[in-house]
C-alpha cells in the first residue's frame, strides 16, 4: 500500500514535469508556427530540402522503442531486456542523426556563412534551418539524457516507470517535430 | 535537542536534506543576493543625484541597471519567500515529515548557487548593459557584454526554480496530514501552490528563449535576426510569457504571507476564505494572458493589444479581491500591533497602491505616454519592493521565533518597519510624478527641470538601505541574545506552531491529526505580552 | 509475448505515419501544415493513452497532462492573435524580408 502511494507519487511527478517540457519544447513550435505564417514558402522550401528517408527512420525507430519501453513496464520479468532494446533503438537513433547531420552540412543547409539558399526567400530559408537544427539538437540532448535514464534503471536504481515516461514523452516530441522538419511542403500545391 | 543542534559539521549541512536546513541555505544566499543587487540601486541613485549623471558613464550605468535588475528579479525577488520560509513552513504547515523530494530540494540549492556564480562572475567581469529585459536584436547584434555568463545563470536558476514548484506541488497534492482538506489548508499554501504552478509553466519557455538568444549572441546564427526575417517583437512575446508570470511568483507568496499576518494579529478567521484562496488561482490563471501589455508601443498588433489591455484589467480582480477580504479580516479584530503587523500594513497600502498604478499602464491609450517612464518603474517597485520586501520581512519576523528559536527586539523591529515604509514612500512616490512628467527610465543622466524629484528619491534611498540594514543588524544579534521563543509566542493557529520552536528533526514527535479549520482562535488563549 | 493492446498500437502508429507522409503529398495548399499536426497530435495520444498508461495513471497524472496541452494552446492562441491580426489596420508593415 505504500509502495503504491509512493510509485503514484513518483508517476505523478514525472507527469507535472513532463508539463513543464511541454511548454519547453512549445515555445520553439511557437517560434516555427510564427515563421510558417510569415514566410510559408521558405518553410516549405525548408522541409523539401531535408532528407525524408532518415527522419522516417528516425521516426519508426522512436516509436518501436516507446513500444519496448512500455513493454517492459507492463512485464517486469522482461524489463532488463526490454530497456536494453528501447535503449538500442535510441542509440541507433542518435546514430541516424549524426549521419543526417553530416549529410546536411556537406549540402550547405547548415545556416552558418557557407548557406546554399535556393529561393529568393534566402532569410527566411535560413529561419528554417536555424529552426530545424535548434530543435534537433535540443531533442537529441534530450535522447542522450534519456539513454543515460535507461543506464540509471538498468542499474536498479530509480523508478522504471518514470524513465519509460520520459522516454516515451521525447518520442512524442519527435512525433509533432516530424512533419514540420519533413512533410509540410512536399505537396504539389 | 532541534534540527540545528542535529549534526555540527559543514557535511551535515552541505549534505542535508532537512528541508529546514536548506531553507537556512537559501536563506543566507538570498540575503547575499539582496545586499549585492542593493549596492547596486543605491549606485544607480546616486548616480542619478545629478542631472548629468557624472558618478557614472552611461555604459556602466546601463551595466549597473541591467545587474540591479537580474540580480534582484532572479536570484531575490522569485526565489525569496518559496525558498526560505516555504521549504521551512510547507511541511510543517501540512504536517509533513519533509517535502515530497528532499534530495530534489538540496539539489535546487545547489543549481541555485551555481546559477548565482554564474550570474555574478558575468557582472564582475563588465556585465551587461542591455537591461534585465535583454531585448534582440540589441542584446544579439549591438551590445557586446557577458551575456553568456549572465543568461548562463539565469538559465541554471531556472532548474532551480522548477524543481521548487515541483516539489511543492506534489508535497500540497500529497502529505497533507490526515484530516487536512484542501479548505483547511491556511492560505500562504495556497498562495504557493499557485506560485509553483506559474514557475513549472512559465520557466521552461524563459529555458527555450535564453537558449535561443545565446545561439544568436554567440554564433550569429538566430531565429530574431531582421537582417533575414526575423521578428524582434517574436523574442518580446516569448520573454514575457515567462516574466509577466514571473511577476506574479515574486507577488504571490507575499500575498500568502499577508493572509496569515492580518488573520493572526488581528486574531481572526480570514474573512471570505474561499474567495481569498481561489484568487491565488485566478490571479495565476489570468496572469499567464496578459503578458502583451508589455509590448503595446513595440509594434504589436492593436487588437491583440486590446485584448491584453482587457485581459490586464481582469487580473486586478483577484487582488483586489485579498484587500478587501484581509479589510473585512481587520474589521472588529483584536489588532495588535507587532512588527510583523506593521509589515503586513505597509503591504496592504503600498500593495495597493503598486496595483492600482498598474491600471494606468492597462489602458492603452495611457500606456501610450507613461510606458518606458519612470511610472513604470514606480508601479513595479511599489508591488516588488513596497510589497513583496515588505512582505518578506513581515513573514521572517513572524516565523522567525519557530525557525530561530529565538526572539527578535520587538522595539527595533518596529522602528525598521516603520522607517521602511517612510524610506520607502519617498523614494519612489517622486518617481511616478517624474514619469507623468516625461522623464524616461534607464537614462543616466535627465533634464535639469527633473533634478528635484531625482534628489528627493536618492535621499529616501537612503534612508531605506538603512532601514533595510537594522534588521540584518537586530536579526544577528538575536540569534546569541534573543529571548527564547516558546513554542507559540504569537498564539496562532497552524500546525507549525504545534512543535517546538525551533522543531526537532523530524517535525513532529507524532502525525498531527487536523480536525477544524485552519484560523480557529479559541477566546481563552491570549498570547503573551 | 508482447500484449496484443500494445502491438496494435505500434502498428496503428506505423499506419499514420505512413498515412502522414502519403498526405504530404497530395495537394493540399494550406491545409498542409493543420492535416500534418493533426495527425501528430493522434499518433501523440495513442502513445500517451496507451504506452505511457495515462488512462491508468492517478487522475492527478491527467490533470496535469491536460494542464500542459492548455497552456502550450494558450501560448500558440494569444501570441497567434498578434501575428494573425497585424494586417488588419497595418497592411504595410509586415516584417519586410531583406534579401541577402
Amino acid at each position: 500500500m505504500a509502495e503504491r502511494y509512493e510509485a503514484d507519487t513518483d508517476v505523478i511527478g514525472m507527469w507535472l514535469f513532463l508539463a513543464s517540457e511541454v511548454l519547453f519544447f512549445g515555445a520553439l513550435f511557437f517560434v516555427y508556427l510564427v515563421y510558417q505564417h510569415l514566410y510559408p514558402q521558405a518553410m516549405a522550401a525548408g522541409a523539401r530540402r531535408t532528407d525524408l528517408a532518415f527522419g522516417t527512420i528516425n521516426a519508426t525507430l522512436l516509436l518501436t522503442s516507446s513500444l519496448a519501453m512500455s513493454v517492459g513496464i507492463g512485464w517486469p520479468d522482461r524489463l532488463r531486456q526490454a530497456f536494453l532494446a528501447a535503449g538500442g533503438l535510441g542509440a541507433a537513433f542518435l546514430a541516424v542523426k549524426t549521419l543526417e547531420y553530416g549529410q546536411d552540412f556537406r549540402e550547405g543547409l547548415f545556416p552558418g556563412v557557407h548557406f546554399a539558399a535556393l529561393t529568393p526567400e534566402a532569410g527566411a530559408e535560413r529561419l528554417f534551418f536555424i529552426f530545424y537544427f535548434t530543435a534537433t539538437a535540443i531533442h537529441a540532448a534530450h535522447m542522450l539524457i534519456g539513454l543515460g535514464l535507461i543506464a540509471y534503471a538498468l542499474k536498479g536504481k530509480g523508478s522504471p516507470m518514470v524513465v519509460a515516461l520520459y522516454w516515451s514523452f521525447v518520442d512524442i516530441v519527435w512525433i509533432c517535430l516530424y512533419p514540420l522538419l519533413y512533410l509540410v511542403g512536399r505537396g504539389a500545391g | 535537542m532541534n534540527y540545528l543542534t542535529d549534526g555540527w559539521t559543514i557535511r551535515s549541512w552541505l549534505l542535508t536534506t532537512d528541508h529546514k536546513r536548506i531553507a537556512l541555505l537559501y536563506l543566507a544566499s538570498i540575503t547575499a543576493f539582496f545586499f549585492l543587487g542593493g549596492t547596486a540601486a543605491a549606485l544607480i541613485r546616486l548616480n542619478l543625484l545629478s542631472p548629468a549623471g557624472t558618478l557614472l558613464s552611461a555604459e556602466a550605468y546601463n551595466r549597473m541597471m541591467t545587474l540591479h535588475g537580474v540580480i534582484m528579479v532572479w536570484f531575490f525577488l522569485v526565489p525569496a519567500i518559496p525558498v526560505t520560509m516555504g521549504n521551512f513552513i510547507v511541511p510543517l504547515m501540512i504536517g509533513a515529515r519533509d517535502l515530497a523530494f528532499p534530495r530534489l530540494n538540496l539539489v535546487s540549492w545547489y543549481l541555485f548557487v551555481i546559477a548565482g556564480l554564474f550570474a555574478v562572475y558575468g557582472m564582475f567581469m563588465g556585465g551587461v548593459d542591455t537591461g534585465w529585459t535583454f531585448y534582440a536584436p540589441l542584446s544579439t547584434a549591438f551590445s557586446h557584454g557577458h551575456l553568456v555568463a549572465v543568461a548562463a545563470g539565469i538559465f541554471i536558476a531556472g532548474f532551480s526554480s522548477v524543481a521548487t514548484g515541483l516539489n511543492f506541488v506534489v508535497t500540497i497534492h500529497r502529505l497533507r496530514a490526515p484530516g487536512l482538506t484542501w479548505y483547511r489548508l491556511p492560505l500562504f499554501l495556497w498562495s504557493l501552490y499557485a506560485t509553483s504552478v506559474i514557475l513549472l509553466l512559465a520557466t521552461p519557455v524563459l529555458t527555450m528563449t535564453l537558449i535561443l538568444l545565446v545561439l544568436e549572441f554567440s554564433f550569429g546564427i538566430g531565429v530574431f535576426d531582421p537582417a533575414i526575417g526575423g521578428d524582434p517583437l517574436l523574442f518580446q512575446h516569448l520573454f514575457w510569457f515567462y516574466s509577466h508570470p514571473a511577476v506574479y511568483v515574486m507577488i504571490l507568496p507575499g500575498l500568502g504571507v499577508t493572509s496569515e499576518l492580518v488573520s493572526v494579529y488581528a486574531r481572526k478567521p480570514v474573512f471570505g476564505y474561499k474567495f481569498v484562496a481561489w484568487s491565488s488561482i485566478a490571479i495565476a490563471v489570468i496572469g499567464f494572458f496578459v503578458w502583451g501589455h508589455h509590448m503595446f508601443v513595440a509594434g504589436q498588433s492593436l487588437y491583440a493589444s486590446l485584448l491584453f489591455s482587457f485581459l490586464s484589467f481582469l487580473v486586478a480582480v483577484p487582488s483586489a479581491i485579498k484587500v478587501f477580504n484581509w479589510l473585512g479580516t481587520l474589521h472588529k479584530g483584536r489588532i495588535r500591533f507587532d512588527a510583523p503587523m506593521l509589515y503586513a500594513f505597509g503591504f496592504i497600502g503600498l500593495f495597493t497602491m503598486g496595483g492600482l498604478t498598474g491600471l494606468f499602464l492597462a489602458a492603452l491609450a495611457a500606456d501610450v505616454h507613461l510606458t518606458q517612464t519612470y511610472f513604470v518603474v514606480a508601479h513595479f517597485h511599489y508591488i516588488m519592493v513596497g510589497g513583496m520586501v515588505s512582505a518578506y520581512f513581515g513573514g521572517l519576523h513572524y516565523w522567525w521565533p519557530k525557525i530561530t528559536g529565538r526572539m527578535y527586539p520587538e522595539m527595533w523591529a518596529r522602528a525598521a518597519a516603520i522607517l521602511i515604509f517612510f524610506g520607502f514612500n519617498l523614494t519612489f512616490f517622486p518617481q511616478f510624478i517624474l514619469g507623468y512628467l516625461g522623464m524616461p527610465r534607464r537614462y543616466h543622466a535627465y533634464p535639469p527641470e527633473f533634478q528635484i524629484l531625482n534628489v528627493l528619491s536618492s535621499a529616501g534611498a537612503s534612508i531605506l538601505a538603512l532601514a533595510y540594514v537594522l534588521p540584518f543588524g537586530y536579526l544577528a544579534w538575536s540569534l546569541l541574545f534573543g529571548a527564547r521563543a516558546p513554542a507559540n509566542p504569537w498564539g496562532a493557529p497552524g500546525l507549525e506552531w504545534k512543535t517546538q520552536s525551533p522543531p526537532i528533526s523530524g517535525n513532529f514527535e507524532r502525525t498531527p491529526m487536523v480536525t477544524e479549520g485552519p484560523y480557529v482562535y479559541p477566546p481563552e488563549a491570549l498570547p503573551h505580552g | 509475448m508482447i500484449p496484443r493492446s500494445l502491438l496494435i498500437g505500434w502498428v496503428g502508429l506505423l499506419v499514420l505515419l505512413g498515412a502522414q507522409i502519403g498526405l504530404a503529398f497530395l495537394p493540399l495548399g494550406r491545409a498542409h501544415l493543420p492535416v500534418a499536426l493533426g495527425v501528430s497530435v493522434a499518433m501523440a495520444t495513442i502513445i500517451a493513452w496507451l504506452f505511457m498508461e495515462l488512462a491508468k495513471a492517478p487522475r492527478l497524472a491527467r490533470i496535469f497532462a491536460y494542464g500542459g496541452l492548455f497552456w502550450v494552446l494558450a501560448l500558440f492562441a494569444l501570441g497567434g492573435a498578434d501575428y494573425a491580426t497585424r494586417a488588419w489596420n497595418r497592411a504595410a508593415e509586415i516584417p519586410v524580408l531583406i534579401r541577402r
